[in-house]
């Protein structure tokens, strides 16, 4: 019987991309988009403020169980390191607070979803939790 | 599958699938996190006022019934709002069936604690302990 073997160089073609480009977004090598970055900050933010709310806990049981308690915890808290800290507590706050309304409003108006308006939200909710955190300190500092 | 039934015999018998409290989960995710919006306002506002204030001063703001309701509240909504997000995060990250309900029975105890330390706390206040 005379069957054609086909060639085997043909089978065994060795993969060659027209274009060194990946073929997909690859998670190591993509440009982050604004809104990705924000979910993710979004979540890690609120995980943090697990901490702080331990910070505040222990904050309200020193005042409760008397003055030397409290007295040695705010020195803690207005050393600089307990400064920075507080500082970064708060910002994560405030963040986590504005990019919160941003989702409350995505539950009503499914529509504010879409990318461009999203990404314009982004932007905005890290602005406004700059502007509020500072504007606290300040406040906080100034006029206290 | 009978009629109806959407799950398959092999989900069945491995007894996966969902357990009927995602949508009370996802309710009250976002009703504490409506409530914390203009409880937490009045929170900052509460912290800064604190920053000039010694030791009773400090006391008496938070001996005052009013200061001990709307803390009370932040707290509840707060750390309830604290333990529904976090138990997204383990069930997301978390994987193998011992070591995840482990850490989610943790975060239940931990965030039972915060809460009940801190009323413990503002009750102490209040009653001028």
């Amino acid at each position: 019987m005379a069957v054609a073997t086909p060639p085997v160089e043909e089978k065994i073609q060795p993969y060659r991309p027209s274009s060194p480009r990946p073929k997909s977004p690859h998670v190591t090598i993509y440009r982050w988009p604004i809104t990705m970055a924000m979910s993710i900050a979004h979540r890690a933010t609120g995980a943090a403020l697990y901490a702080g709310t331990v910070l505040l806990v222990i904050y309200l049981a020193a005042l409760a169980m008397g003055e030397q308690s409290f007295h040695y915890v705010q020195a803690v808290y207005q050393s600089l390191i307990g400064q920075f800290i507080l500082f970064l507590y708060s910002l994560a706050f405030v963040y986590h607070m504005v990019g919160g309304i941003r989702h409350l409003f995505w539950d009503v108006r499914p529509g504010l979803m879409e990318k461009h308006c999203a990404t314009k939200t982004a932007w905005a909710t890290i602005g406004i939790s700059l502007i509020v955190t500072i504007f606290i300190w300040f406040v906080a500092c100034t006029f206290f | 599958m009978t009629h109806g039934d959407f799950r398959t015999e092999l989900g069945k018998a491995r007894g996966l699938g969902a357990a009927r409290s995602g949508a009370r989960h996802f309710w009250l995710q976002r009703v504490t996190a409506f409530a914390n919006v203009p409880l937490f306002i009045f929170f900052i506002g509460l912290i800064i006022s604190l920053s000039d204030k010694d030791y009773a001063q400090i006391h008496a703001i938070f001996a005052n019934p009013f200061i001990v309701l709307i803390v009370a509240l932040i707290l509840l909504s707060g750390i309830y709002h604290m333990k529904l997000g976090m138990q997204v995060i383990i069930e997301d990250y978390v994987h193998g069936n011992g070591w995840r309900v482990f850490i989610l029975a943790l975060n239940i105890f931990c965030s039972v604690f915060l809460a009940a330390a801190s009323a413990l706390a503002l009750v102490k206040i209040m009653l001028g302990g």
